[in-house]
């Protein structure tokens, strides 16, 4: 299926969205090699999620129903974001967690 | 937990913000009667003359360093404002000399509590921290 | 289902720029404040993008336009908040 939606500036665009989240991403594992928290490696593999969702639009147009798929991606990276709450909430009140 | 005193902790937070920072503010301080032109500075701590001048300034704004000018010629002299600051940079001095690496991560530790304080946002149920 | 999915992305997005918002208000810090705006930014990137497929289903160039150059902004305003508060 053609990626009719796509004009040059839109692949521009995505390519600037992978590369910031990305690095972010590195930024986001960093500090968790620093501080041990796994808040952060979740946080990373998160951004690096994001990120990698940009690769199968190139090929493909969600708008289009049948390749609506890769919403999977971005349903992963938020599912991530959601259990680092979660996981942080939760350490918080039972009192474990980073000794600051 | 910090790895040093509250007294040392508190004066990096406040006044020093780069190991380059730290080494011109000793350097001044070994001998408080020299005065220091910039271009000596940036000789002994081997760094760009606008570094240590954005340094400098900062250093001079914290009420560490004063200037001094003779002629053309620009100088800097350590000289603290307070006993107070005076006390913190000898402390700094030694905790320097016997822990240097320790010394270090307190300076660039401000990205760390910056990154557990973005980890705090998440948290719902907010515990009292002391600041 | 996809629907659904941009849905729950939109919202859980929402949720973590009000958490990080909120504590910029209580701790002044910028890098709160930048990686909110980021959320804003995913949030409305999966707004736009329900509002281009379910709303407005007849192709334009438009939606994927504006979708691309707000996911660029989140990406690039939460890198520039990391760059200029952490080093």
């Amino acid at each position: 299926m053609d990626a009719t939606n796509m004009t040059p500036v839109t692949f521009f665009l995505s390519g600037v969205y992978m590369a910031t989240f990305m690095a972010s991403a590195l930024i986001f594992f960093r500090v968790w090699r620093k501080v041990r928290d796994r808040f952060f490696w979740l946080f990373g593999w998160a951004c690096l999620v994001l990120a990698i969702e940009r690769i199968p639009l190139i090929f493909v147009d969600p708008a289009i129903e049948e390749n609506s798929w890769v919403y999977i991606f971005r349903l992963l990276a938020f599912i991530l974001i959601l259990v680092a709450v979660v996981d942080t909430n939760r350490g918080d009140k039972r009192g474990s967690g980073v000794s600051r | 937990m910090r790895g040093v005193s509250d007294e040392v902790w508190d004066f990096v937070k406040k006044h020093i913000d780069s190991v380059e920072q730290l080494e011109i503010l000793l350097l001044l301080y070994r001998d408080p009667s020299l005065e220091w032109e910039l271009s000596r500075i940036t000789q002994e701590i081997r760094t760009s003359a606008t570094s240590a001048g954005n340094r400098l300034s900062a250093l001079v704004a914290g009420g560490l360093v004063a200037t001094g000018r003779h002629g053309e010629r620009v100088t800097y002299r350590y000289a603290p404002v307070t006993e107070a600051l005076h006390g913190g940079v000898v402390e700094l001095e030694q905790q320097y000399r016997i822990r240097r690496v320790r010394i270090i991560d307190v300076i660039y530790a401000p990205a760390t509590e910056k990154m557990l304080n973005f980890m705090d946002a998440f948290k719902i149920r907010k515990s009292d921290k002391d600041e | 289902m996809a629907i659904a999915v941009y849905t729950l992305c939109a919202l859980l997005s929402t949720g973590c720029a009000i958490m990080l918002f909120r504590g910029y208000r209580q701790r002044r810090q910028k890098l709160l404040l930048w990686s909110s705006l980021c959320f804003v930014g995913l949030a409305l990137n999966n707004i736009v993008f329900f509002v281009d497929v379910v709303v407005l289903p007849d192709v334009n160039m438009w939606g994927s336009l504006v979708r691309s150059t707000v996911g660029a902004l989140s990406g690039l305003v939460l890198l520039y908040g990391f760059i200029t508060e952490l080093t």
